[in-house]
């Protein structure tokens, strides 16, 4: 073996319990990471090795890569704060509406692989308000308590439309915290700022990657990517977002880890969508719900599990009462009059409903389904 | 904006009417964030400015 090549006493950098062997333009050395951290390939260091924190914790942004879209995949702003694409909300400054957010393919295996979709936060042709507009996603405190007191990388993909009107083509992303239990991040207690950055955004998909290190007293975290338009809106005054994602240790955009989404596979991002809101559809004309009967000659009862059980007890929105119907034992498809809940809880719903005259023998069984030419929706929210 | 329902079983929903018609039937769950924002605009009717949909 050649000279040199075999570290000895004499030619060795190692000093400490722990020390690896290392190279950069000469013989180095890498002392010992701390406990549990593991070994990392990152090019931009002297060695090209760094310890990281074991990053063995799932990502806690929901939807990270826009996948799910219960609520439709364009929504119109409103005077409120929407929900669009699940798990994420929008408002924009004053309540301002012209605004739409939809989701959009990424069209890019380059500069932004292993990821479908993206959301685009627009405002709508020819607008002249200059309200920001902000997309934000509070994750709820179960999930968040294990980031905290840890530093940690907040990684985006974005881009802009070519006619994205911010003065500098800067979009602002914020990672706070609040110190409450499970709310929503505009009504966050002692809201904190973690890290803010203003990236600079071209017509090309870029990633970003913010280091901050997360307060002890945080007790629910969440991101507000925002900006804030001038002038009057072209065709494409737009930002796109996706790959949302936190991990623990500190990444440079090139070296933070690859994608991926907080529920694994897409049938897991759909759970983890479905733990906060649920769009349950009959689809085409007399699509069935589930069973039900008679509570008296006018008026049903019918229940319905929630696909996952939900984060709490939800809110229970009906389309409009005639888009449900019931099928009755004299095969009689009958419409309903009024719908509402007798009863609601995380695991399902004991609804009720009416209808015209006195088609029902009492206790008769009976199906509850979408009427003729209706698209009945049940929406659950257990959103923060 | 408002009413309450009380269930054949007892206890009460609070059934908010939406600004598309619609009706939604909320629990009066501490948990629940529509039940929260209801709270708050019982002694804030402006407050449902902005609420979440």
């Amino acid at each position: 073996m050649a000279t040199g090549r075999v570290p000895t006493t004499a030619n060795s950098p190692l000093t400490a319990k722990g020390d690896l062997f290392t190279y950069s333009t000469t013989q180095a050395r890498l002392a010992v990471g701390n406990n549990g951290d593991t070994l990392l390939a990152d090019s931009s260091t002297t060695t090209g090795l760094r310890y990281n924190p074991q990053n063995a914790l799932a990502n806690p942004v929901i939807n990270s890569g826009f996948d799910i879209w219960q609520r439709g995949t364009s929504i119109a702003a409103t005077a409120a704060y929407l929900y669009n694409a699940d798990r994420w909300l929008f408002v924009r400054g004053g309540f301002a509406t012209g605004a739409t957010i939809s989701r959009q393919t990424t069209s890019d295996t380059t500069n932004l692989p292993n990821i479908q979709y993206a959301a685009r936060v627009q405002r709508n042709s020819g607008n002249t308000s200059t309200a920001f507009l902000e997309l934000s996603q509070t994750i709820e405190t179960a999930n968040s308590l294990p980031f905290v007191g840890k530093t940690v990388t907040l990684s985006f993909y974005a881009r802009k439309g070519a006619n994205y009107s911010e003065t500098n083509s800067i979009l602002v992303a914020s990672f706070v915290y609040g110190t409450g239990t499970d709310q929503s991040v505009q009504n966050f207690t002692s809201l904190t700022t973690i890290a803010s950055s203003s990236v600079g955004l071209t017509t090309t998909w870029q990633r970003f990657a913010i280091n901050a290190t997360i307060a002890t007293a945080a007790t629910e975290l969440a991101m507000i990517f925002s900006y804030t338009p001038t002038g009057t809106a072209g065709a494409n005054d737009w930002f796109e977002i996706t790959g949302v994602q936190i991990d623990l240790g500190t990444y440079t955009a090139s070296t933070a880890p690859t994608f991926r989404r907080s529920g694994g596979t897409l049938q897991g991002e759909l759970a983890a969508c479905q733990r906060y809101f649920q769009a349950v559809e009959a689809g085409a004309s007399y699509g069935p719900f589930g069973s039900a009967f008679a509570f008296s000659t006018n008026t049903i009862m019918f229940n319905y599990g929630w696909k996952v059980k939900m984060r709490t007890n939800p809110t229970v929105t009906y389309s409009a009462a005639a888009d449900f119907a019931t099928y009755d034992k004299d095969a009689a498809v009958t419409a309903g009059s009024t719908i509402g809940v007798e009863r609601v809880n995380a695991e399902g719903l004991l609804g009720y409903m009416t209808v015209a005259g006195n088609p029902y023998a009492g206790g008769e069984g009976l199906t509850v389904l979408a009427n003729a030419g209706a698209s009945a929706k049940i929406n659950a929210s257990s959103e923060l | 904006m408002y009413r309450k329902y009380t269930s054949k079983l007892g206890g009460e929903m609070i059934v908010r009417t939406n600004s598309d018609g619609t009706e939604s039937w909320i629990p009066t769950d501490e948990a629940n964030s529509d039940y929260q924002r209801y709270l708050c605009w019982l002694e804030n009717p402006d407050a449902e400015l902005g609420g979440t949909l």
